[in-house]
């Protein structure tokens, strides 16, 4: 069977330097990183290719050129094929036009399952998985902890929405959106295989490739449009700096006492 | 006259109302009429001016395709300016799904609104630091999915108009329910709380040390997203914009930084107890009072002050 992975690289939120003078994350020293659920998605397809050698992995991510060897990596890790999606006419889509980007390669595809991501850790709109399922007219669910099984023509996962645990049984192919709950590790590239030479299982797939016509690309031809971004200057509260010591946990029970906490 | 539909969840159903407020906000000046679209609604419902419900097989609620395929239906006839969509677990599959295939622009987890001649803007914190995004879309009906307890309807009063709408046959459902668990440990909701004694990163101890005081402030125990991300609690008490956004009195933060994300997810607090390390968090800066030191040592304190 195949499985193809889709994949976003974030900014890594916990290294973000943060500038008090402007307010502002130094993006030039946050680097990229795969996003943690979707890591745990082509997590399940490796580990899933190794207990059946016959299945095939391939992995997509749309981004910029710069995520090549990233994107080798995965073949070096065991992903049968990397393909980068890169355009410069793809920047500023918004996740409408990513989605039909993303599903215009994959309607040249053939595949048993779509494994994705739920969440981003970039805060980011995770609209692109159902987007892509109503595209590809597939079934697609969120949520994902647990997949139990899966087949050509349907899989068994547990997903947990609203405090409830949903076991689904899911016809393929479909789009099945995981957690970083699922727990799963990618492991490291094997040390043979560093750097190793992958060009024949790694595609970068442009435009020339596609033929979207310009205007329905990009931030062009995106419903959504960034009029303004704000930065939010917080207004400093007036307080008391105390420490934890007597005469803080005194000035913090007075406060609650006067506030009618206590 | 501005149409708007809001879903309801039929679990959310006080939450999905408040949306009416969105709509309402998005009309501008224009007069509104807002639509409710309930789906095998479990109760009545007041505030809105109609009510269009719909009923089907249970079997076939929690399928994205199928609820899109009745939103869809219901959109033809009746043409709405706007729809808008809790952003639940499934209010998040539903609401893309239905934005392309009416291949328009979706706005995801609005917290703000403004209108005027030039248009209709939805504001969205944005990644990248302290920004809060402007956007505008050229599509109609403008979509946007907004997190439970963001807006709230100032008056739910009025009586609504019931409509029934029989739906076209529907395509059968490929995705089967086998079973349904629900969580053994059941939490209060934190975004009832009026007291929320909340841990973020630079709290180091078990989230259950703080249950002494949190019960001490009749208040609840919450977490930021970093605590979430590292397995310590479970989402369900998570403050945020990934989480719940919360309203309560009094919010005591134990080690939390203050992204934006993390602030988003306060709506009307009126105090701030902020303790951490690094007297520049952001948290600070909303705080009465700043406890500069370790979020643990001072939760422990207090307790023990407070039992005492």
């Amino acid at each position: 069977m195949k499985i193809i992975c889709l994949v976003k690289f974030v900014p890594d939120t916990e290294k973000f330097v943060y500038d008090y003078e402007t307010d502002k994350i130094d993006r030039d020293s946050s680097r990229l990183i795969l996003n943690p659920d979707d890591k745990n998605a082509l997590a399940f397809a490796m580990m899933r290719k190794k207990q059946d050698p016959s299945t095939y992995v391939e992995v997509i991510t749309m981004g910029p050129l710069k995520l090549e060897e990233a994107m080798k990596d995965f073949v070096r890790l065991g992903a049968d094929r990397a393909v980068l999606i890169s355009d410069r006419h793809f920047a500023g889509s918004d996740s409408l036009v990513t989605s039909r980007i993303i599903s215009s390669y994959l309607s040249s595809q053939e595949y048993d399952l779509l494994l994705t991501g739920t969440h981003t850790l970039d805060g980011g709109t995770g609209h692109v998985g159902p987007q892509i399922a109503e595209i590809m007219g597939i079934n697609q669910f969120s949520n994902i902890v647990a997949i139990k099984e899966v087949t050509k023509e349907y899989s068994i996962v547990e997903a947990l929405q609203e405090e409830k645990t949903y076991r689904l049984k899911i016809e393929n192919p479909s789009v099945l959106s995981v957690t970083h709950q699922m727990n799963l590790r990618l492991g490291f590239v094997r040390y043979e295989n560093i750097g190793r030479n992958v060009d024949d299982q790694f595609e970068v797939v442009t435009n020339e490739r596609l033929q979207l016509p310009t205007e329905i690309i990009g931030g062009k031809g995106s419903p959504t449009k960034v009029r303004k971004n704000v930065v939010v200057k917080r207004e400093q509260v007036e307080h008391k700096v105390v420490k934890v010591d007597d005469e803080g946990i005194d000035e913090v029970v007075h406060f609650l006492k006067e506030k009618g906490y206590l | 006259m501005f149409k708007g539909l809001i879903l309801i969840d039929n679990d959310q159903v006080d939450y999905s109302l408040d949306l009416t407020e969105v709509v309402h906000r998005l009309a501008g000046e224009e007069e509104t009429f807002v639509y409710g679209l309930g789906i095998n609604l479990p109760e009545e419902v007041t505030g809105l001016d109609e009510v269009i419900n719909v009923e089907m097989s249970t079997t076939q609620l929690k399928d994205s395709r199928i609820i899109t395929d009745i939103i869809e239906q219901v959109h033809r006839e009746y043409q709405f300016d706007s729809i808008i969509i809790l952003a639940t677990e499934f209010g998040r599959m539903v609401a893309p799904r239905l934005a392309m295939r009416l291949e328009v622009g979706l706005v995801a987890d609005i917290t703000d609104i403004h209108v005027d001649k030039r248009g209709k803007k939805l504001v969205r914190p944005a990644f990248s630091g302290n920004i809060m995004a402007s956007i505008v879309c050229d599509s109609s009906p403008i979509m946007a999915s907004v997190h439970p307890n963001v807006f709230h309807a100032a008056d739910l009063s009025k009586e609504s108009k019931y409509t029934r709408f029989v739906s076209a046959e529907l395509k059968a459902s490929t995705i089967e329910v086998l079973e349904i668990v629900e969580s053994e440990q059941t939490v209060a909701d934190i975004r009832e709380a009026d007291v929320i004694v909340s841990a973020g990163g630079g709290y180091t101890q078990p989230i259950d040390q703080l249950q002494d005081l949190a019960e001490e402030l009749t208040g609840v125990v919450a977490v930021s997203k970093q605590l979430v991300d590292r397995k310590k609690a479970s989402r369900e008490i998570q403050v945020g914009q990934s989480g719940k956004t919360v309203s309560p009195d009094l919010y005591i933060a134990l080690g939390i930084y203050g992204s934006t994300q993390h602030i988003e997810g306060l709506k009307n607090v009126k105090e701030i107890i902020s303790v951490n390390t690094d007297l520049g968090a952001p948290m600070n800066y909303l705080a009465s009072i700043v406890v500069h030191g370790d979020a643990a040592e001072f939760a422990r304190k207090l307790s023990t002050r407070l039992k005492g």
